[in-house]
């Protein structure tokens, strides 16, 4: 009798798990445009995909990770219609490894800026200079500039104001921005060089300081188009358009 | 996308551990009754390998080795199967790393089997397989159903492999463990600690299961 119906369990466990490959396989039919994007890109693109969706009936796939993870992934064998990097290195990297490239431009920008979590008297009138000098910061995190492109820009800031070596020992380098910004918001930072848009989503009041454009190169988010079809061009289309730029600039990204 | 990504986690964890449980019967017996010692040696490099190996490497490896340029993944592509960054991409992830758990239990569990049953059941005439069915996973249920539930613990906090060779992308491969990488990275602290109380939940469940059923074992004994 137990031993029955522990057969019948295990029967029907294995069917279930049939259904449910065999459903996996299916939904993968109505698979359309496949796109690579940094993770930094989530919301904007979430929204856009529900949007062109709803007027297209053209499904969007979205996968998101670190942009030199995705390249390597593509360089491997990995095959998306669009890649949508934070930053141009990135895109030379595939370059570099012969990936067919149909076309490219540049999506949108975005802005470095200096965040703390401690209140300094003043904030508004201090430079940049004055604030990461200041005794109240001690610890400046910082995405290393080996891993991610935002360390790139920040560490073309601090030489450019030539306060590195003055400032050398506050630095934490981070595996990626947002860590940095994670480190920040943990205490384990007072301050972090991070991107206009890396702030959307947190409920804590911090005080930012935009970085002046000057000081760096310009952070461009290109859009490489690696397939070709009807659908991807639509998207193309739907994606340079004014709905999708309204919402990049909602998210605090800027025209290119 | 908390409870997408839940019922994501136990499907691909579900299958992944169907997927396991006949493999690591296979190496359970060969490392256990055979006396052939380099099939024994092998076995316990295979059962071994993807247990000390970084979760990273294993899905590199799927990736090269699946991928459209890849060795069995060009063969696939000609055949018009894609595999890389699909459903079923997570599950082998999922299956490759929960492996040696499960394989190791059950091999643990079937060597504490008394082998004089099993030359008993033989000599009054039972075949080899009908021995196996009878005695062998009859004496050893509770360290094998201990190894499951392990190996579908393991795949349930599958990470690694999983963003390299089935990516983050919702509703295909963004299990809990993923969703929750997504939520730091994009700090959406809301989702976040629902996530965090599901994955917990999980792993207190699977935990206290694999007692009682040790103790159920003991009880027997």
């Amino acid at each position: 009798m137990i031993k029955t119906r522990f057969t019948l369990i295990i029967l029907t466990l294995a069917i279930v798990t049939v259904l449910l490959t065999l459903s996996s396989f299916f939904s993968k039919e109505d698979k359309k445009v496949f796109i690579f994007a940094a993770v930094s890109l989530t919301e904007p693109l979430e929204e856009i995909k529900d949007i062109f969706y709803q007027q297209n009936n053209i499904s969007i796939i979205l996968n998101f990770g670190g942009s030199q993870t995705l390249a390597a992934q593509i360089s491997r064998g990995a095959s998306p219609d669009i890649f949508i990097p934070a930053g141009m290195s990135p895109y030379k990297f595939i370059k570099e490894k012969d990936i067919k490239i149909y076309s490219d431009n540049v999506l949108i920008s975005n802005k470095l800026i200096f965040v703390s979590n401690q209140s300094i008297n003043n904030w508004e009138n201090l430079n940049v200079e004055e604030l990461l000098t200041s005794a109240k910061i001690n610890r400046i995190a910082i995405a290393d500039p080996e891993l991610a492109p935002a360390g790139q820009y920040s560490f073309q800031v601090l030489d450019n104001m030539k306060l590195l070596t003055k400032i050398e020992d506050k630095i934490i380098k981070t595996k990626n921005v947002r860590d940095a910004v994670n480190y920040m918001r943990l205490g384990l930072a007072e301050g972090v060089f991070a991107y206009n848009t890396d702030f959307n989503d947190y409920q804590q009041n911090f005080n930012k300081k935009l970085i002046s454009e000057e000081l760096y190169n310009k952070v461009q988010y290109p859009l490489i188009i690696l397939n070709n079809s009807k659908d991807i061009n639509e998207f193309l289309y739907f994606l340079n358009g004014s709905i999708a730029k309204d919402i990049f600039i909602k998210y605090g990204f800027s025209n290119p | 996308m908390v409870i997408e990504s839940l019922i994501l986690t136990l499907e691909i964890a579900i299958i992944a551990t169907f997927i396991n449980i006949p493999i690591s019967f296979l190496c359970a017996v060969i490392a256990t009754r055979s006396n052939n010692e380099t099939a024994k040696f092998l076995i316990d490099i295979i059962v071994s390998l993807p247990l000390v190996l970084p979760p990273v490497v294993l899905g590199y490896f799927l990736l090269i080795t699946f991928s459209p340029s890849g060795l069995i993944g060009g063969m696939l592509d000609a055949l018009g199967f894609e595999i890389v960054f699909t459903k079923f991409a997570a599950v082998l992830a999922c299956a490759l790393v929960s492996f040696p758990l499960m394989s190791r239990a059950f091999i643990i569990s079937i060597q504490s089997v008394n082998k004089d049953l099993e030359k008993i059941a033989r000599s009054l005439g039972s075949s080899n397989i009908n021995t196996f069915f009878t005695i062998t996973i009859r004496e050893s249920k509770f360290g094998i159903s201990g190894g499951i539930l392990l190996g579908f613990a393991r795949a349930l906090g599958e990470f690694g492999a999983t963003i390299i060779f089935a990516g983050n992308i919702e509703g295909v491969s963004r299990t809990i463990p993923l969703a929750i990488f997504q939520s730091i990275q994009t700090g959406d602290d809301q989702n976040l600690t629902l996530l965090i109380l599901c994955s917990v939940i999980l792993g207190i469940l699977s935990v206290s299961i694999n007692n009682i059923l040790i103790q159920r074992s003991k009880k027997n004994k």
